[in-house]
């Protein structure tokens, strides 16, 4: 049987040395962690795009001009699904529109990207044209107020260079921006 | 190299890792907001923020009362009966209110309540998006509608005690059946075998009775208000030029809810701009009950009903109340 020891435990004496030794060792172990969850990051990166929440979009209007594409790589897109297919459209219309026909003057896309092809009385089909539209969002915002909410903006991954650091993700109001997996890279309404 | 330096200059480095490391995490935080500054929807937003003032002349109601239906967390439909009880719909909850607020009886539905309305007999009929329920009013359950397809969406009943009008918005037509549940007869809008009948873009349909036995029909795609005689034939009716003035009807789907005063003026509601309007039953616009100014959101579904005293009751989803409005001056313009 072991007899304990009855004298008190003596702190060890913390030398300058020893407490820059201790310092730097938990540094280190730090550093390795970062640096595994930076590299980590990095890995799953690469396989994640950007991608804007149409739910939580309200149409500021940054996308236009904050993306460092020109034109923006964000785009109007129609879910038809959900388009009234309406003779008087929210996102077609300017709001002050004295016809509801194809003239300029009636038209709220400042570009003329949206075509409006007649089927029958009394609806019409609206298509975005690409290669048009700057991604201003005056379309979608036309539409969500006076409208069913067809027309809405996605980063189109034909274009975007998927940056690092977004930079219409850096303006944007409400945070609509997230990275999504690259192999689904469109978060759609109506489907 | 010293020892010293040694420690000096390991310590420098990891502090500079540290900081590079922080700003990456900086990076990938949530950012503050940022106004936006696109002159196109700040010129959008300066259009349609012109239409929302009305000229306070032309307000002839005042608001007298907002009701909160104890329990429901949203209000989407609404309908009161001779008894001044009022009766108030959301989700799959529907509780029903004496004039003072105070809860006289709750309904558990299995689906969500889409549309109500009453009888002269006090009856109660429920939409539930594809059936429609008809209760005593003591609560007693009289019949479930029969002839309804799977796929109908009810939005809108009218009932005078011996028929009973539904209208689908998924299939854009108004259905007759008799007090009892019976299907009737289709009534489709087509003033002829080719013609495009109602235009219904969403799912905003609405129906009321007219004076004389006859059915109004809005037809919320042509910015049109049909009347209709009980056999379904086309009788009257008149149409508004689409646009944002205080006198159009704005959007593709408007006017989304409508009902009849005593009169036989008519009160529509409208989403897009949230506006509460009386026209002539021959449409000439009146003056207004609520302006946009009273609203919390423009994109709201205002479900409206009449009592027996013209009082007009409106469901505001966003306050999650029936909103009451009275006449501040009566005058007799209603009439032509």
């Amino acid at each position: 049987m072991t007899q304990a020891s009855t004298t008190p435990a003596q702190p060890e004496k913390l030398t300058r040395s020893g407490f820059l030794r201790r310092w730097l060792g938990g540094l280190s172990l730090a550093l390795v962690a970062g640096l595994a969850g930076a590299t980590s990051w990095k890995s799953k990166r690469k396989t994640q795009v950007w991608q804007l929440d149409p739910h939580k979009c309200v149409h500021c209007g940054n996308c236009e001009h904050a993306c460092v594409l020109k034109p923006s790589a964000v785009k109007a897109v129609h879910a038809y699904v959900l388009c009234g297919y309406c003779k008087l459209c929210g996102g077609y219309h300017h709001p002050q529109a004295k016809n509801l026909d194809t003239a300029a003057e009636s038209q709220l896309c400042p570009t003329g990207a949206i075509k409006r092809t007649f089927i029958e009385d009394p609806f019409y089909e609206y298509t975005i044209i690409e290669e048009k539209c700057i991604g201003c969002g005056v379309c979608v915002k036309g539409c969500s107020q006076f409208g069913n909410g067809s027309l809405f903006l996605q980063v189109r991954h034909d274009r975007c260079v998927n940056c690092n650091d977004c930079a219409i993700a850096r303006v944007c109001p409400v945070q609509a921006f997230r990275l999504v997996p690259a192999d689904e890279p469109y978060l759609l309404k109506g489907v | 190299m010293t020892k010293k330096t040694m420690s000096i200059l390991t310590v420098a480095a990891g502090l500079a890792l540290t900081m590079l490391l922080i700003q990456r995490l900086r990076q990938l935080a949530p950012r503050p907001a940022a106004p936006s500054s696109n002159p196109r929807i700040a010129a959008y937003e300066e259009q349609t923020g012109a239409f929302m003032q009305v000229d306070p002349e032309l307000i002839l109601y005042h608001e007298t009362a907002a009701l909160r239906p104890p329990g429901l967390a949203t209000v989407t439909a609404v309908a009161t009966d001779d008894e001044h009880r009022i009766y108030a719909g959301g989700g799959r909850q529907l509780v029903v209110m004496d004039r003072t607020g105070t809860e006289l009886r709750r309904m558990t539905f299995t689906a969500a309540v889409t549309c109500l309305a009453t009888d002269p007999q006090n009856n109660l009929y429920v939409g539930l998006g594809n059936q429609v329920e008809s209760y005593k009013v003591d609560g007693a359950l009289r019949t479930r509608f029969t002839g309804i397809r799977q796929e109908a969406l009810i939005t809108s009943l009218a009932a005078d005690g011996e028929v009973v009008f539904a209208a689908d918005a998924a299939d854009r037509k108004v259905m007759r059946f008799s007090a009892d549940g019976v299907l009737q007869l289709t009534i489709d809008g087509r003033e002829n075998a080719g013609g495009p009948g109602f235009s219904v873009p969403s799912p905003y349909f609405d129906v009321f009775l007219g004076q004389g036995r006859t059915l109004w029909v809005v037809n919320p795609g042509r910015q049109r208000l049909e009347e209709y005689n009980y056999d379904g034939e086309h009788i009257g009716g008149w149409e508004d030029a689409p646009g944002l003035q205080l006198e159009n009807f704005c959007g593709c789907c408007n006017p989304s809810h409508a009902a009849r005063l005593s009169d036989g003026a008519i009160v529509t509601s409208e989403k897009g701009i949230a506006r509460i309007k009386i026209y002539t039953r021959r449409g000439a616009f009146t003056g207004v009950v609520a302006a946009p100014g009273m609203f919390d959101s423009q994109i709201l579904s205002l479900d409206l009903a009449v009592d027996a005293h013209d009082r007009i009751l409106v469901t505001d989803p966003a306050r999650v109340k029936i909103r009451i409005f009275e006449l501040i001056n009566y005058t007799d313009n209603h009439n032509e």
